[in-house]
């Protein structure tokens, strides 16, 4: 799920440019390439609330990661508060 | 879904990865009797996200894993692909977001769950491996314990009750 959200973040996938084994190895040990310094820095909600995301879902050891359950109600909530944002935006 | 998501305006990345979560949320709310994950999709991966009436909907279950547990053992319940053997089977053909381009099969026999890769066969050719459909004898409260766990999560179940005779 986190592979998702990285490529949503980035339109990237994580792990293009390597080769299969090395790739591999990364995924097993959760290793995420950097983000670009635009996005790294980014305080734009969503950005935010991608990277939280990615946070959640790719820690290395099982018991450090947030359930399904618990990403979603994250990023529903997260994403409830951009849409009253933005409807407030519209508005004004 | 590759193509699709470079054509996303960045405010709705947001909906489409609360989609992603939501199945795959209810996807591992199919859980034991101790609110454990039952089942495991086993390759989540972007494609397998089909974009269908505006919503990303999860898909391609043959490759889900059972990690269900045995009740009284506590052991893992193992994967059968084929013939169950036992007196009694229980078939039940889960559509997650009414999909089933490939099922995952779940049979519960006593205290066991055990799933079956579909591989694109359809309900009817999946029955054709259980012949003699007659009378419910046991297995029961275990259905009714699964039926209560897939109570609040936005599956289509649609069961078929296979009983073999010694």
């Amino acid at each position: 799920m986190g592979n998702i959200f990285y490529k949503l973040l980035t339109n990237e996938r994580k792990y293009n440019d390597l080769p299969l084994k090395v790739a591999q190895e990364k995924i097993k040990r959760k290793q995420l390439p950097p983000l670009n310094s635009y996005l790294e820095a980014s305080n734009f909600g969503i950005h935010v609330a991608l990277k939280n995301a990615i946070a959640m879902t790719l820690q290395r050891y099982p018991q450090e990661r947030k359930s399904a359950k618990e990403v979603y109600e994250y990023l529903a909530k997260e994403l409830s508060k951009h849409e009253e944002n933005t409807r407030g935006t519209n508005f004004n | 879904m590759d193509d699709v998501y470079k054509m996303l305006p960045r405010n709705e990345r947001l909906h489409v990865a609360t989609e992603v979560a939501h199945g795959l949320h209810d996807f591992h709310s199919l859980q034991d009797e101790k609110g454990r994950t039952a089942v495991i999709h086993s390759d989540i991966a972007v494609r397998q996200f089909l974009k269908i009436n505006g919503r990303f909907q999860l898909n391609d279950f043959n490759t889900a894993k059972l990690i269900y547990q045995n009740s009284e053992t506590g052991d893992l319940c193992p994967q059968y692909v084929g013939k169950a053997k036992d007196k009694v089977s229980v078939l039940i053909i889960v559509r997650v977001h009414n999909l089933l381009s490939h099922g995952l099969l779940i049979i519960i026999i006593n205290n066991n769950m055990f799933g079956t890769r579909t591989k694109n066969r359809s309900p009817e050719e999946m029955l054709q491996d259980h012949n003699e459909v007659t009378e419910m004898i046991d297995g029961k409260l275990h259905l009714e314990a699964f039926f209560r766990a897939l109570g609040s999560i936005e599956l289509t179940v649609r069961v078929l009750v296979n009983f073999e005779k010694n």
